[in-house]
C-alpha cells in the first residue's frame, strides 16, 4: 500500500514539474511537499531531467549547427556593451531610430490645432508633452534598452503603444493611447512574465484623452519579453485575476 | 545500461571547469562568453531550433541567450549546472516567442516551472555536451515509444494536455498517465547526470 502511494506521489510530482496538474493537485502536492520537505530534492531532479531532454536532438545534421557568424556576433556585442557603446545589434538599425524618435515627436505633435489661435494654445501643451519625452528619448540612446509593442487583444479596440525597457536606469517607460475609461473600482494592471512567472509591474487609468503615460522602477522583471495587461480590482491582487485586454511582445 | 561514468575522460573537454570560467565571466572577462559558447551554444541552437522552427529565429534566439547569460544572468555555479540552466532559459525564451505568435496567454501559465533546477552535479561539469547527448539518447531509447512521443510534444511544441489528446485521438488521462511515466523512466535512468 505504501508502494503504491509513493508510486502515486511520484506521479504527481512528476505532474507538477510538467505543469499539467489540476488546481486541487496542485495544492495537494505544495501540501505534501510542505510536509516533506526533503521531497524538494526530488522535485530539482525531475526538472534537471527535463532540461536534459533536448540533448537528445540530432547533433550532427548541417541545420543544427549554428553559422559561425553567431559566435562574432555575441562576442562583439558583449565588448560592445563592457564599455558601454551603443553599439548593440538592435541599435545597429537606423530606420529604427528614425521610427522611433519619428514617433515620439507625431505624439507631440497630434496635440497642434489647423489654426494659428489653437496652434500657439496647444504648442505650449505640446512643449510640455515634449519635455516628458525629452527623458524617454534620452533612455533610448542607452544601450541593453528594449522596446515592447504593445496592443489591444480585441479587434474593435484600438488601444496600443509601447514599453520601454533601460536595464541600466532601472527604469520602464509605458506609453498608451486609445485606452478605454473603467469603472469605478477597477484599474489597469500591467504583468510581467519573468521565466513563466508573472510579476506585477504598473497600475494605471487613463486620462481624459485615454492615454497613459507612466515611468515605472524596474525591480526584478527587467529581462521580461512578454507583457500582459489585465483589468483588476482597485485592491492590489498576486495573480491576474481578471480578463487580459493587452499583450505586449519585443519589437526591437 | 548506460554508461555514464565509462570514457568520458580520455576525452574531457575543458581544461577550465564551468565554475572557472564563469567566474572569470564575472570579472568582466568577455572572452569567457566564447569559451561558454563553444560548448554550450550548438546545444542551445539545437533547441531553439527544434521549438522555433527555422534557423533565423533560432540563431537570434540563440544570441539572445548569451548575451543575457552575459548581462545580467541569474545563475549561481554553487546551485546547478551551467548546460541544465541555458536549456532551461532557452527553452522558456522560446515559450515566450511562440506565446506571442499564438497570442495565447494560456501557453506561458500551463508551462509548469520554468525556473532552472537547482542541482549540482559533479559529473555535469566533467562530461562533454556530445557525451551528455549521447547518454540522455540512449535512455530516451529505452523510453516506450508513447511516452516519448508525448512527453516530447508537451516539452519541444508546449502543447497542453488537451491539445494532445485532441491530435492523438486518446483520453487525457491517458496523456498525463503517459507523460509522467515517461519523465519518471528518464529521471532514473539518467540518475547520474541529475543527483
Amino acid at each position: 500500500m505504501e508502494n503504491q502511494q509513493a508510486g502515486e506521489w511520484d506521479e504527481l510530482l512528476a505532474g507538477y514539474v510538467l505543469g499539467d496538474l489540476s488546481s486541487e493537485e496542485i495544492v495537494k502536492v505544495k501540501e505534501h511537499l510542505a510536509q516533506n520537505p526533503e521531497l524538494r530534492i526530488e522535485i530539482t531532479n525531475l526538472e534537471a531531467t527535463l532540461s536534459l531532454l533536448p540533448l537528445s536532438l540530432p547533433q550532427t545534421t548541417p541545420q543544427t549547427t549554428p553559422s559561425k557568424g553567431i559566435r562574432e556576433n555575441i562576442l562583439q556585442s558583449a565588448q560592445a556593451s563592457l564599455i558601454s557603446s551603443p553599439s548593440l545589434p538592435i541599435w545597429k538599425k537606423p530606420q529604427m531610430w528614425i521610427f522611433l524618435i519619428v514617433g515620439l515627436g507625431a505624439m507631440g505633435m497630434t496635440t497642434l490645432g489647423f489654426t494659428n489661435y489653437r496652434l500657439q494654445e496647444k504648442l505650449a501643451v505640446a512643449e510640455t508633452e515634449l519635455s516628458s519625452y525629452k527623458d524617454a528619448i534620452a533612455l533610448l540612446r542607452k544601450p541593453n534598452n528594449r522596446l515592447l509593442a504593445i496592443k489591444s487583444m480585441k479587434d474593435q479596440q484600438q488601444s496600443s503603444g509601447s514599453l520601454l525597457i533601460a536595464p541600466q536606469e532601472q527604469t520602464a517607460m509605458l506609453s498608451l493611447q486609445n485606452v478605454s475609461a473603467l469603472p469605478r473600482g477597477k484599474v489597469y494592471r500591467m504583468w510581467a512574465f519573468v521565466d513563466g512567472k508573472k510579476v506585477a509591474c504598473a497600475e494605471f487609468k487613463p486620462n481624459a484623452e485615454g492615454k497613459v503615460f507612466l515611468k515605472l522602477p524596474l525591480e526584478n522583471w527587467a529581462e521580461t519579453s512578454t507583457v500582459a495587461v489585465t483589468i483588476e480590482p482597485s485592491a492590489q491582487t498576486l495573480e491576474p485575476t481578471g480578463e487580459t485586454v493587452m499583450m505586449g511582445g519585443k519589437l526591437l | 545500461m548506460l554508461r555514464v561514468f565509462a570514457g568520458f575522460s580520455k576525452k574531457m573537454l575543458p581544461k577550465q571547469t564551468d565554475v572557472e570560467v564563469f567566474a572569470s565571466l564575472k570579472s568582466g572577462n568577455f572572452s569567457a562568453l566564447g569559451t561558454i559558447y563553444d560548448r554550450y551554444g550548438e546545444a542551445v541552437y539545437r533547441l531553439a531550433l527544434r521549438m522555433l522552427g527555422n534557423v533565423t529565429e533560432a540563431e537570434d534566439l540563440t544570441q539572445e541567450v548569451f548575451l543575457a547569460f552575459w548581462r545580467n544572468s541569474s545563475y549561481d555555479p554553487n546551485r546547478g549546472a551551467m548546460l541544465t540552466f541555458l536549456m532551461t532559459i532557452t527553452r522558456s525564451r522560446a515559450i515566450n516567442r511562440l506565446s506571442q505568435k499564438r497570442s495565447q496567454l494560456q501557453l506561458v501559465e500551463r508551462l509548469g516551472n520554468t525556473q532552472p533546477p537547482d542541482s549540482k552535479n559533479p559529473l555535469m561539469d566533467q562530461v562533454s555536451v556530445s557525451e551528455i547527448s549521447q547518454i540522455v539518447t540512449e535512455a530516451l531509447q529505452q523510453i516506450p515509444e508513447n511516452q516519448r512521443q508525448i512527453l516530447e510534444m508537451a516539452y519541444y511544441d508546449g502543447l497542453s494536455q488537451s491539445e494532445i489528446t485532441k491530435q492523438l485521438n486518446i483520453p487525457l488521462g491517458t496523456v498525463k498517465t503517459r507523460t509522467r511515466q515517461g519523465l519518471l523512466k528518464l529521471r532514473k535512468l539518467l540518475t547520474n547526470l541529475v543527483e
